[in-house]
């Protein structure tokens, strides 16, 4: 089964098992997904036969673009979503200080807001880049990127 | 008026517990001793005057009073602990079901010093203690309910989803998972609550449409008692039920006339000082047999 809205460019596998039908939990999700602009599609259903049983759903889900899969996820999350794959993330390498490549990850903040008449600027707004750095994850705006940081692209390997 | 038909028909929403042989409802609380509004994790705490910690103990003892005299419960006690002010609502300790207890694992690092205290207290009791993964949090009775044969859990706000198919796997329990809408009904025992013969009252406004669709799909038109949004937010659902006695805060006259009718007795007892901690009667206590 698949949903009918939004433009597909990117797309990712994920599972939620629980008490998903008498609860209605998966329609909140195929609700939320759409309301969202993403879509979806069931590739597994698994139902209990007893009220008791827990079910289990494996579905991919599509998104116009990564700011709306991010969206997506971060959504979905609460109720009980998790990626359905346990690959790792594709790595890229930034080129040039200050510049994200296109297929990095990235996550836009809002620059400006609107205060008593004036706008009045977001000291750490603007695009911020997930890089790894000594093992760790962490964001960090794109105007302080410096050549050779390691950048994740895509959203394989995330969870929110 | 009519008159309950849960008299011979009743049976407990924990099952057959260590504490069934008595014959009698066995309720846990816990002495307001050490109790105050000593940090902010809900809505209520952020806005609370100073907690009068003197007029908290006399609240306390009413409820106590009502209880027992009122209810005709055992009451069971849980012995406070210095600087785990928040011990004293039993109803987050654990979740209940014959001789299982499913064990808080809280959200906010300021109550959780009291997961191995309640988990101790059960263990000696004679219950089975289960605990959560250290990466799934639950709230105990606060938000999973029993209703007739299955358990109305709450999530999002405090508890995760994920702890529901652990608890149906402990407790052999069907779960109906019902998100929290609203921060100020941070768990469902704020908003929700199942009372004798299939009766339930709730606040419609602390769901969303699926979650009021599944309490329609499940609880008959006949037994479903909706609570005004001014009387929610006086704890008006935050009640406990003992044989045919409902216990809750006072100032709720619509669902007093509602469930008079019904034929319970009400009894309104003045819970103002926990209410600034937003907790009630019913986070006051928890059954545990």
């Amino acid at each position: 089964m698949s949903g009918t809205s939004g433009s597909v460019g990117l797309s990712t596998t994920v599972e939620l098992k629980g008490h998903l039908i008498d609860s209605l939990t998966l329609s909140k999700v195929i609700d939320v997904v759409q309301q969202l602009g993403g879509d979806y599609h069931l590739n597994d259903i698994r139902v209990g036969s007893l009220k008791k049983d827990i079910s289990s759903i494996n579905m991919t889900l599509m998104a116009p673009n990564q700011q709306v899969m991010a969206q997506l996820m971060e959504a979905i999350t609460p109720y009980g979503a998790v990626p359905g794959d346990q690959d790792e993330p594709e790595i890229l390498t930034c080129e040039q200080d200050g510049q994200l490549p296109k297929a990095a990850y990235s996550v836009k903040l809002p620059q400006r807001v609107h205060h008593r008449g004036e706008w009045v600027p977001v000291q750490n707004g603007g695009a911020w880049a997930l890089i790894l750095e000594q093992g760790q994850a962490r964001m960090k705006p794109v105007s302080e990127l410096r050549q050779g940081d390691v950048l994740i692209s895509g959203t394989h390997g995330l969870q929110w | 008026m009519s008159s309950l038909s849960s008299a011979k028909t009743w049976t407990s929403p924990v099952g057959v517990t260590p504490f069934s042989k008595s014959g009698k409802p066995t309720i846990l609380m816990c002495p307001p001793t050490y109790f105050t509004v000593a940090y902010a994790i809900n809505p209520w705490m952020e806005e609370a005057p100073p907690c009068d910690e003197a007029l908290a103990k006399r609240q306390w003892e009413n409820l106590y009073k009502a209880i027992t005299e009122q209810g005709g419960a055992d009451v069971v006690l849980l012995e406070p602990v210095d600087g785990l002010p928040d011990l004293v609502f039993t109803a987050n300790a654990a979740f209940v079901y014959n001789n299982t207890a499913v064990i808080a694992h809280y959200k906010h690092a300021e109550r959780r010093a009291e997961e191995p205290v309640c988990a101790e207290w059960f263990e000696k009791q004679g219950f089975n203690v289960v605990r959560m993964p250290d990466h799934i949090f639950f709230e105990g009775a606060g938000d999973a309910l029993t209703w007739q044969d299955r358990v109305f859990a709450g999530y999002k706000t405090r508890t995760d989803i994920a702890s529901h198919s652990l608890l149906t796997a402990a407790t052999d329990l069907p779960v109906l998972s019902m998100e929290l809408i609203n921060p100020r009904y941070y768990h469902i025992d704020v908003c929700l609550c199942p009372l004798a013969d299939g009766h339930l009252i709730y606040s419609p406004d602390a769901f969303d449409e699926y979650g009021r669709a599944v309490i329609e799909a499940n609880v008959p038109k006949d037994k479903l008692i909706p609570v005004s949004a001014e009387e929610a937010a006086r704890f008006a659902c935050n009640a406990v039920n003992v044989n045919d006695t409902v216990i809750f805060n006072q100032g709720s006259g619509q669902l007093t006339d509602d469930l008079k009718a019904r034929g319970f007795n009400v009894v309104q007892v003045d819970l103002s000082e926990f209410l600034k901690s937003g907790g009630s009667s019913k986070c006051l206590t928890l059954r545990v047999g």
